[in-house]
């Protein structure tokens, strides 16, 4: 992946985020000041970031 | 923004889809059949939560000297093992309350995800750094069951009760453990690289639990091994 990509294009580009991505800009600056080893473990476990993400279903049980 | 308030920030980034695979499971039309299998993967994980934290206490007073950080994580891990003591004994009464005799729960091989999110651990731990442990328990322990939710659980399936005394405990105990673990990581004096494991510990750890529950949401057809 090129150097001058931001965070969320090279999630993007990994199908770890959709295209577009529809994000708040809170969240896309969040993704952006990941550093490279926290995108690049993103990518590793293949992560949802998806339309669920964007949604924000935040109720859980565990 | 503090410590525990970013890292919470970037599980939220992946947390949606285990969210989903979790309340999949709550709301499986089969749950008598698959709740104890849901019991038997807590018992797994409540049976590795105290070595988890011994290992990491040892590994962080070897390096406390050197390691502001690492003597953080061993205060926190001393204080913190009393209360995780024999929570796995607690899930092991409630699978005797379904028919699932301990020796059967014992002697069951875990999946290879269960090994790989307790493993995964040890990793971290042993060979990058003890904070990444916190991490893992900020996913397991930041967000607690909800009494009502478990009760409503127990309405609607029939399920005894007295096979949800662990979770009602979790539901009283955790919110203090959360409180506990979130103030301790912002004591800490964390650099990048150390939110950095933080963070990527908790993204595995979300998508491993993530597995888990769309593994025991096909549990059904699955051949039952207790």
């Amino acid at each position: 992946m090129s150097k001058d990509m931001t965070n969320v294009q090279k999630l993007q580009a990994a199908n770890i985020l959709p295209t577009p991505s529809r994000l708040s800009p809170s969240d896309e600056e969040l993704i952006n000041n990941l550093d490279p080893d926290e995108v690049n473990a993103l990518v590793d476990v293949k992560a949802q970031l998806g339309d669920d993400f964007i949604q924000r279903n935040t109720s859980l049980i565990l | 923004m503090s410590h525990s308030a970013r890292l919470r920030a970037k599980i939220e980034l992946v947390a949606p889809g285990m969210h989903r695979a979790i309340e999949a499971f709550w709301a499986h039309p089969r749950m008598p059949e698959i709740f104890p299998e849901f019991l038997y993967t807590t018992y797994c994980v409540g049976r590795t939560t105290v070595p988890l934290l011994e290992t990491a206490l040892a590994t962080a007073n070897a390096r406390r000297e050197a390691d502001p950080v690492a003597a953080c994580v061993a205060d926190y891990c001393a204080r913190h093992i009393p209360e995780e003591r024999h929570h796995d004994e607690g899930v092991l009464e409630d699978l005797g309350v379904l028919g699932v005799s301990r020796e059967a729960a014992m002697q069951r091989i875990p999946s290879p995800t269960m090994a790989a999110l307790i493993g995964a651990q040890y990793y971290w731990v042993l060979n990058v750094h003890p904070v990444a442990l916190l991490g893992y328990l900020e996913v397991l322990e930041g967000e607690p069951p909800l009494a009502e939710k478990l009760e409503e659980v127990i309405q609607r399936t029939g399920l005894p009760r007295k096979a949800f005394r662990t979770y009602f405990q979790h539901a009283d105990v955790d919110r203090r453990h959360r409180d506990e673990l979130r103030a301790a990581i912002d004591r800490m004096p964390l650099a990048r690289e150390h939110e950095n494991i933080l963070a990527i510990s908790a993204f595995q750890t979300v998508g491993l639990v993530r597995r888990i529950f769309e593994g025991l949401v096909g549990t059904g057809v699955q051949e039952k091994a207790i």
